[in-house]
């Protein structure tokens, strides 16, 4: 097997790790489901370690890093063939082949967020929180606070919005 | 730019995905406007962003620096991460040294792995506290997890979320081994054979998800094993290994070199459906500082104590481990014997000025048929003369909250007033809502008591 220098092997190491935010929203775009994409990630992490032989430094990692993880998408939509995915397959290969140049900047994204989270009230914050609690659902949390579900959808999405703007402002402020 | 598509439409159908609520129809609108719109498909770019940052910002942990271990003839990367804005501690196990043999001798039972190179490693954790002052440098020895959770990755893919107190060791690529606390194991397709040592003996996957809470109890080694996917082979009684499938739970009880399978213990199902099966967030950790009961002794005239490690002793009152959690023999909280709301003492050692009391119930786990309700506080700087400082009455824990996710405490301030022992006496308690009022199975409990000066 050949072997690399350890700057290549640490480097290709630090992307990885710098890139997971992006890579994972790369693949929730394509496979909106949370428990789904988390696994596709892990899977997809262990394949760029296998390859990292194959990765051409002076290359952007991105681009090659969401190609693995496309091939890695497509797997799970395989091995999970007979369950009703959300996005039909047609679409699924319109959003992997545009480019999202953004993704590059999901870590500024994620930063930005921690501080409007924040910046929310606290029944707001502890409200959205909630919900990305592992096994929350938004019919578990209603029922916890005698809201209907859509009453509580509404208020998560009024909430998601907030931070849409506050996170938007930020990262314009950042680049001015 | 005029906009080709309805972006209030648009919102409306991506908030119902990101809350899983999206109806069939909705389905198929999302996917009929994302395909006709680039500008649609923009516009759920950035709004997923910020729902994955969401969710990622959940497994938010340490930052922890990238060095590979073992220096030898291959180098292998030494981390991957799983969140955000962290860095992952990469760990190798088997390093060159001294492992060529144990390589060998499984290779005949290896699952599809490299040819060599790291078996392991650390790839996340939430809240974790580890006996030694630093996260492991390595998984090829014994270590202990104090507290909190931690996911180690195999090099096949084998998942496994740890949950403290929990003592373990990687022994190969195929293999764990652990000697205490909960595990649970995700195991990919097609991946086989892995294996998880316990003091009842060795459980075998077969292409599954499976969790184990490994205790102990007076008759020996006691192994919760529960079967969330797939099939998995434990050790059995009569026949050399028993086959568990999807849903199935045991308990696994070597007794003086014997084997028993159970179902119940007392008239409780084993069951481990509150094992953690994935990472959980890092919990919001109410403040713990200034706890003048921490560590100190509880003594209880009775608590409930049963076969198989059914022991739920005061001490867990003061233990700092919160939720309803533990494995046989070490369950985290206590409960006073069956139909007793129950009473118990916490002896502070030295007579203090108090004036603030925190109380986190408890459900029994999974079972839901405990729980303190109305409580007498009282104190006293002698231990024989005792003063009522306040009547209350405590919330249920209705829900089982998500593994890592802390149950509620309720605060109660008072006059500051100069104490040694705190005792608390239930005066009602919880019960199962659906069960007669003459159940066996009911009867007092709570989590932990935190004492403050203010």
């Amino acid at each position: 097997m050949p072997t690399q220098p350890l700057d290549s092997q640490e480097n290709l190491v630090a992307l990885i790790t710098r890139h997971q935010a992006a890579l994972y929203a790369y693949i929730l775009s394509l496979l909106p489901d949370q428990a789904k994409a988390d696994d596709v990630l892990q899977e997809t992490n262990l394949v760029l370690w296998r390859k990292a032989a194959e990765f051409d430094m002076s290359k952007p990692f991105m681009p090659w890093a969401c190609k693995v993880a496309w091939f890695q998408v497509k797997a799970a939509r395989r091995d999970a063939a007979r369950d009703k995915h959300v996005f039909d397959s047609d679409l699924v290969d319109l959003l992997a082949a545009e480019d999202d140049s953004d993704l590059e900047a999901t870590t500024e994204l994620d930063h930005a967020l921690r501080d409007c989270l924040e910046e929310l009230p606290e029944d707001k914050r502890e409200l959205i929180l909630n919900r990305y609690q592992p096994e929350s659902s938004v019919n578990e949390m209603a029922a916890t606070r005698n809201l209907s579900p859509g009453a509580l959808s509404g208020q998560l999405h009024r909430i998601r919005l907030m931070l849409e703007n506050c996170v938007e402002g930020k990262l314009q402020k950042s680049l001015s | 730019m005029k906009l080709d598509y309805d972006p209030e439409l648009l919102d409306t159908l991506l908030q119902k995905l990101f809350d899983e609520s999206l109806e069939e129809a909705e389905i198929d609108a999302l996917n009929a406007n994302l395909f006709k719109s680039q500008y649609a498909r923009r516009h759920y770019r950035k709004s997923l962003r910020l729902h994955a940052s969401l969710i990622r910002h959940r497994q938010v942990e340490k930052v922890l620096s990238i060095k590979p271990l073992v220096p030898s003839r291959r180098y292998w990367p030494a981390a991957l991460g799983i969140a955000a804005t962290i860095a992952l501690l990469a760990t190798f196990i088997l390093g060159t040294v001294g492992t060529q043999d144990m390589r060998s001798s499984l290779a005949t039972e290896s699952s599809p792995t490299l040819a060599s190179g790291p078996a392991a490693m650390l790839t996340g954790s939430s809240a974790a506290i580890w006996s030694s002052a630093t996260p492991p440098q390595a998984l090829d020895r014994p270590l202990e997890l104090l507290t909190g959770f931690a996911e180690i990755t195999y090099q096949n893919g084998v998942r496994v979320i740890l949950e403290g107190p929990c003592r373990f060791e990687v022994t190969s690529e195929t293999s764990m081994e652990v000697a205490h606390g909960r595990a649970t194991v995700k195991v990919p397709h097609p991946v086989n054979g892995f294996h998880l040592d316990t003091p009842a003996g060795r459980i075998t996957d077969l292409g599954t998800e499976f969790g184990v809470a490994v205790g102990s109890a007076a008759e020996g080694p006691v192994i919760f094993a529960a079967v969330f996917d797939g099939e998995i082979e434990i050790p059995a009684e009569n026949t050399p290994r028993k086959r568990l499938l999807s849903g199935d739970s045991l308990a696994i009880v070597r007794d003086r070199g014997n084997t028993r399978l159970i179902s119940t213990f007392g008239n409780y199902p084993v069951d481990l459906a509150d094992s953690a099966r994935r990472l959980p967030t890092s919990p919001s950790g109410t403040l713990e500082a200034g706890n003048l009961a921490l560590a100190k002794p509880v003594t209880s005239p009775a608590y409930y104590n049963s076969e198989l490690g059914a022991v739920f002793p005061p001490s867990t009152l003061t233990d700092g481990r919160l939720n309803d959690t533990g494995s046989p023999g070490d369950w985290s909280f206590w409960l006073a014997p069956n139909g007793d709301s129950g009473e118990f003492t916490v002896d502070l050692l030295t007579a203090q000025s108090i004036a603030r009391i925190d109380l986190q119930n408890t459900r029994n786990r999974i079972y839901g048929d405990r729980g303190i309700r109305e409580i007498q506080i009282l104190t006293s700087t002698d231990g024989t003369h005792f003063h009522e400082i306040l009547r209350t009455e405590l919330k249920p824990i209705a829900e089982s909250p998500a593994p890592g996710v802390e149950f509620p405490f309720e605060s109660f301030n008072f006059p500051a007033v100069d104490a040694r022992f705190v005792k608390v006496i239930g005066h009602s308690h919880y019960r199962h809502p659906d069960r007669p009022a003459d159940h066996l199975d009911q009867g007092g409990g709570l989590n932990e008591i935190r004492i403050f000066a203010r």
